[in-house]
């Protein structure tokens, strides 16, 4: 692919960020299949409070994630929100479903969510 | 009005007339729900094409109900020649015995139908009859009935199945059966609500939960402390609070099968940042594990972005998670939403509570990172106007909550003259948990934290906000508190039971707290049940308007709480009398709100008319007034009785209460003379 997409993106942020205190309570990983079920992008997050790492192998995780990739691409940028999207089946997962709950606070807020105007700073 | 029968299972519930048949309308919200949507609209028995009449219904149990029914349409005459047994649980489903019995003296051939249909409403649009905007199907597989509802990639399925069979239309379930003289018939039916993914295979949305209900209730109440008291009612009230919070758990996905308190049955059977937290400060001497769930629980959702829609910022502890269609679509913001202006300071009074009475450092420093968070939220984001204070306003103007104080209802923040302030607005009480918060930090950071420098700042701004609060929300012409402050600086200057509030957080400067005892149990206040939300003589004082005159039972035990703070032990015991008294006329089960009537009037307390029940917080209510009235109170190591009981409770004893000290006993007697106005019949200031 000639450009890189938002997920890809993501994940590689993600591997760059070092520890993660919000995740530091949890350790498994999960696996994000992204795309069309029979030819999905994978990527393999392993969490080891709150230290994260990412590989593309396949492979067994505690949590499987499912979603195609416009709607991954959304929720990665904060357009859509992966809980919401969870609720409405876009977002498939199975396993240790409460992987992804904490996980999904390392998505993007809503792009043009504006400061409070009365907040310090 | 038919009674509505409910029963439940975490957030799967029914509510049904006393016949057990479910016809939802837009005026009657029953049905059979879970995870906020309407999995069944309709549910009708009948035999031999008539509706039934109920005898009598048997719901000991949250989790199963029994319809003792007969065959009839409310004439005076019923000619019981059949019985009509329903016997119906609530697992992940809903499970439905049908009994019938033949008494009369030859054989009879009938004709059983059960009607079903579905509407799959979102639990926020039932009462609106609102219009789907995804596609509705039945269709019969087999022998099983399917209801589905699908829009885009959102599906759910109710799946109905019977032993023995039954033939299926597509609009219900129909037994031809020949019954001879005493012969008994059954059927077992299984109603299976699904959420299915977009590749048609169910979706998790909660951990299984422990099979055996019964059991697990008798396990719930054997650990929490038992209650001896020569008052019987008491007792009773002390049982039922107990029954209905282990009906109130609900687990989330993340809590490992660990629960919480929702915030109320039917409608609020989910996570609420406020109720969860003030319940669980309520049970910390009964059930304090529900207290570590709920800081655990709301620690994994605490907001970490900015988000307009959901009114979200860093550190903010949620108000509200919902899982229906309006959540999964947009339509409204609970994926979660954050709108409150409390639950952020009142996590950390909770930790700081739940360490005191539990010991348990380990989750202290566990949550630490988000403790922090939560206070810098208090300090910084909530602070609107940069002026010190916890304000709030809406960023979600359109399914946002306008007042995101506990009296969050439209009209509930007032001026004397009954005009109501612009935005943003700084209710007293959230000054008061502001206080509370940091003053409650500042001794995890010293102890537990280890950062003595971030205890003193703490300190500081906890100093300073007491001093400040002092002079701008003090009503010189009233000796009392405003209610809050609009956006000018000036005082929203009504009366209001938010001042007892304030005693509980300890943020009144202590010559001015005999002021606030005499307005909280004087005759504009004091109903004689309990404190009014609003005064009498207020410009919209209504003793049956929701945030304005009502009595809230879960008000008044932090009234009480506070009162007995600042040394008011009579005046904390005349509250728990009133309140408890009012218990007894609904059998133990406080609902949400009652009329703000004189009880010198009325003699009983009469029920808000639209109030849910059981209610968290109500149900926490009575737990709460036994800790006050007793005077338990966590110090180092050991346990503090000091009781002020209302004369009429008489000797109590409260056995094997739990904490850092291991098991205690505590034990009182009644010894406050009360005043009570009615005396239909034992009451608490009057004796046995």
């Amino acid at each position: 692919m000639a450009t890189t997409t938002a997920g890809e993106e993501f994940f590689a942020a993600l591997s760059r960020r070092g520890h993660e205190p919000l995740l530091r309570r949890t350790a498994g990983t999960i696996r994000f299949d992204i795309g069309p079920a029979a030819k999905p992008q994978r990527w393999l997050v392993t969490l080891d409070r709150g230290d994260i790492s990412v590989s593309r192998r396949g492979g067994k995780a505690d949590c499987v994630v499912q979603a195609d990739a416009e709607v991954f691409e959304q929720i990665v940028t904060g357009r859509d929100n992966g809980f919401a999207a969870y609720l409405r089946g876009a977002v498939l997962a199975t396993g240790r479903l409460e992987l992804l709950q904490i996980f999904q606070r390392m998505f993007a807020g809503p792009p043009a969510a504006a400061r409070r105007s009365g907040a310090k700073g | 009005m038919p009674a509505q029968v409910r029963i439940l299972n975490g957030n799967t519930y029914v509510v049904s007339d006393e016949r057990g048949d479910i016809e939802a309308t837009s005026a009657d919200p029953s049905g059979l729900f879970s995870w906020d949507t309407r999995f069944l609209s309709t549910w009708i028995l009948t035999v031999d094409g008539q509706r039934l009449n109920p005898l009598s219904t048997d719901d000991l149990q949250y989790f199963e109900t029994t319809y003792f029914l007969v065959p009839g349409t409310g004439t005076v005459y019923i000619d019981a020649k059949l019985s009509v047994i329903r016997r119906r649980s609530i697992g992940a489903g809903l499970t439905e015995d049908i009994v019938v019995i033949n008494h009369g003296d030859g054989p009879t051939d009938l004709t059983i139908r059960l009607d079903a249909g579905c509407d799959f409403a979102d639990l926020f649009d039932v009462k609106n009859d609102q219009k789907k905007k995804g596609k509705l199907y039945r269709r019969v597989e087999g022998d099983r009935l399917v209801f589905g509802y699908q829009r885009e990639t959102f599906h759910r399925t109710t799946t109905i199945s019977a032993a023995p069979r039954a033939d299926l239309d597509e609009h219900g379930l129909t037994w031809t059966i020949r019954l001879q003289p005493q012969q008994k018939w059954s059927t077992t039916i299984l109603v299976t609500p699904t959420v299915l993914g977009s590749n048609g295979k169910a979706v998790n949305l909660a951990p299984p939960e422990p099979p055996d209900l019964a059991g697990d209730l008798d396990r719930w109440l054997r650990e929490a402390p038992r209650l001896e008291c020569d008052w019987e009612p008491l007792r009773s009230t002390y049982r039922r609070s107990l029954i209905d919070l282990a009906a109130l758990r609900f687990s989330p996905l993340t809590s490992g099968g660990r629960a919480l308190p929702a915030a109320g049955l039917p409608w609020f059977m989910t996570m609420f940042g406020r109720d969860s937290i003030f319940t669980s400060l309520q049970a910390l001497p009964f059930a304090p594990d529900l207290a570590a769930t709920t800081l655990r629980e709301l620690a994994e959702r605490q907001g970490t972005r900015f988000d307009d829609f959901r009114d979200e910022d860093p550190g903010r502890i949620l108000h509200e998670i919902r899982y229906g269609e309006t959540a999964a679509f947009m339509d409204q913001p609970h994926s979660p939403y954050y709108g409150n202006a409390d639950a952020t300071a009142l996590f950390v009074v909770l930790l700081d509570e739940y360490e005191r009475w539990t010991g348990d450092k380990t989750l202290v420093q566990d949550l630490e990172i988000e403790a922090r968070a939560a206070l810098r939220w208090v300090h910084e984001y909530a602070d609107l106007l940069g002026n010190g204070y916890v304000w709030y306003r809406r960023r979600n103007e359109k399914t946002g909550l306008e007042n995101q104080c506990w009296k969050d209802s439209w009209d509930s923040i007032s001026y004397r003259d009954g005009r109501l302030p612009g935005f943003p607005r700084a209710t007293c009480e959230l000054q008061g948990y502001a206080y509370d918060a940091r003053v409650r930090g500042a001794r995890l950071a010293r102890e537990i934290w280890h950062d003595p420098d971030y205890a003193q700042e703490l300190e500081r701004q906890a100093a300073d906000l007491k001093k400040r609060f002092n002079r701008d929300f003090w009503v010189a012409d009233g000796q009392y508190y405003a209610l809050a402050l609009d956006a000018e600086g000036g005082q929203v200057d009504a009366l209001s039971s938010n001042i007892g509030h304030l005693l509980w957080s300890g943020i009144v400067d202590k010559p001015r707290a005999r002021q606030l005892a005499k307005h909280l149990l004087g005759p504009r206040l004091f109903s004689g049940w309990g404190v009014r939300t609003l005064a009498e003589g207020e410009r919209r004082y209504n003793p049956i308007g929701y945030h304005v005159g009502t009595v809230w039972p879960y008000d008044n035990s932090f009234i009480a709480w506070g009162l007995r703070k600042y040394g008011f032990k009579r005046e904390a015991a005349q509250i728990a009398a009133g309140i408890l008294d009012a218990a007894e006329y609904f059998d133990g089960r406080l609902p949400e709100a009652f009329g703000g009537y004189p009880r010198a009037e009325t003699r009983y307390p009469v029920q808000y008319p639209t109030a849910c029940s059981p209610q968290a917080w109500s149900t926490g209510a009575p737990l709460l007034l036994l800790r006050t009235m007793l005077g338990l109170q966590p110090l180092g190591d050991s346990l503090v009785v000091d009781a002020a009981l209302p004369e009429g409770i008489g000797r109590i004893e409260l056995l094997d209460i739990p904490g850092r000290w291991g098991r205690v006993d505590a034990f009182g007697r009644g010894r406050f003379k009360v005043e009570t106005p009615s005396r239909l019949r034992p009451e608490l200031g009057v004796g046995r």
